[in-house]
């Protein structure tokens, strides 16, 4: 790589780099899961980085390699990640605490499959549309929609009221 | 709550998250670690290309890490050496401490190097074995996926377990599908050196050509064409601290839908990744 590609390269980290950490620890729940996600995302782009900036948008590749990587069947195979079927009531836990609210999403987001789990994601915190989610975990539209209605539901039944005491942020989703 | 206030709300709650979980970007480690994570990975590549190459002529004797610190009693010298003979030793300077202690730090690092690299000829043997293997097949190893879903094939009577000498338990799932077919033995993964887990992967969606262009692949891992093969498949050698894993891609001969098989074996099992890899294509073969 040459001395100018290396400096487009960081600035292209100091530009993106944020937000693709942010959608990183979103989709694995987990700030050094999230790290070493985009790590392997950055370390890939360098060596391949005359292709990535030649890209129309290069920050949509490097999310494209890093949703590539997060969703290797290989990765799953050895996930120690509980994936549960069913949901469980949510415990009224302790909403006084200031991360309490933050936490129960977290664990509401880690209760999802993780393909369901990145659509969401994909769709609701990068805003982006069922078609361009679709592109980037190389499926239908139709499997999106049917992800995102699956964990959309998934997580209303997590953060809905499960008693009386209800917390702040499980009646937000009544 | 209407569908539009609940996605506004999960869009909030998604960022007040990311806000919470994602740390500060250090822009400049990033990029440091980048470039070494990419430096690394060409090193690897070259060197298990040369090993392979080397493998597939001549049985390449292994470096014995430990020999040049093994003392004459067979028991392992510090990179000091052990004797315990008193040596009056007068203040040690800041700078001689120093120097003592990256001295250490450099011996340690070059005995993991070398343990790595005995690693690497190892596995470079085993899979220049497989790939032997599949050159000498009678016919060329090839998948048609059924239409639908489809059950993973069992072990039935436990051959792949008799096999390979070692218990497995079966995942029982269904193809296509997220997950997969999965073998696992001794899975506790707070020590991967013990992990053992092979799996049948099937994904329809998928063509040779996104295999080819390299989606499919691990980062810092390394790809050669398997023969014997129609399509023509690829393997890929994934090398970590304590496991090593190869992962099989397997164009499906109906032109679309790509199989992965999986062997993924830590350092502590009695079986190579190789054998294991051979064991869960030959269960594949005979179903599919």
């Amino acid at each position: 790589m040459t001395e100018h590609e290396d400096a487009e390269f960081t600035d292209f980290v100091a530009e993106h780099g944020g937000q693709l950490l942010r959608t990183a620890c979103l989709v694995t729940g987990n700030a050094h899961l999230g790290e070493d996600l985009l790590q392997t995302a950055l370390a890939k782009a360098y060596g391949s980085w005359a292709k990535v900036s030649r890209a129309d948008h290069p920050a949509a590749y490097v999310r494209r390699l890093m949703i590539n990587a997060h969703l290797s069947w290989v990765r799953r195979l050895m996930n120690t990640e509980q994936v549960l079927e069913t949901f469980p009531d949510v415990g009224s836990g302790d909403p006084q605490h200031a991360h309490a609210e933050n936490d129960e999403m977290r664990q509401a987001l880690l209760r999802l499959s993780p393909r369901v789990r990145t659509a969401v994601v994909l769709r609701y915190f990068d805003d982006l549309s069922e078609a361009e989610t679709a592109q980037l975990m190389g499926c239908s539209r139709s499997t999106v929609n049917n992800h995102v209605s699956k964990g959309l539901g998934a997580l209303r039944g997590l953060l809905a009221p499960a008693r009386d005491d209800l917390t702040t942020a499980s009646r937000s989703f009544q | 709550m209407t569908e539009d206030q609940t996605t506004t709300l999960l869009h909030d709650r998604l960022h007040r998250l990311a806000d919470d979980l994602a740390p500060q970007l250090d822009v400049v480690d990033q990029v440091r670690r980048a470039r070494a994570g990419h430096s690394r990975t060409r090193r690897g590549r070259l060197l298990f290309l040369a090993v392979a190459t080397a493998a597939a002529a001549v049985a390449v004797p292994l470096s014995i890490a430990a020999s040049n610190a093994s003392g004459p009693d067979g028991g392992v010298a510090g990179p000091g050496g052990s004797q315990s003979t008193a040596v009056p030793t007068p203040t040690i300077s800041a700078e001689d401490a120093a120097r003592r202690m990256a001295e250490l730090a450099a011996a340690r690092a070059e005995a993991r190097a070398r343990t790595r690299e005995a690693g690497q000829e190892k596995l470079a043997t085993d899979v220049a074995a497989l790939k032997a293997t599949f050159a000498a097949r009678a016919t060329p190893l090839s998948l048609t996926a059924p239409t639908g879903k489809w059950s993973c094939p069992s072990d039935k009577g436990g051959a792949m377990s008799a096999a390979l000498g070692i218990g497995l338990d079966y995942g029982v799932r269904t193809l296509p599908g997220d997950q997969g077919c999965a073998w696992r033995s001794g899975v506790e993964l707070a020590n991967l050196a013990d992990s053992f887990t092979l799996g049948i992967g099937f994904d329809g969606r998928l063509t040779e050509r996104d295999l080819r262009d390299g989606f499919l692949f691990t980062d810092g891992c390394e790809q050669t064409d398997l023969p014997g093969s129609a399509p023509a498949a690829v393997l890929e050698v994934c090398l970590d601290e304590e496991d090593d894993s190869l992962m099989l891609y397997v164009p499906d001969s109906s032109g679309t839908g790509v199989w992965t098989f999986a062997s993924v074996v830590g350092r502590n099992q009695p079986v190579d990744p190789a054998t294991a890899m051979a064991a869960v294509v030959d269960v594949a073969d005979r179903t599919w």
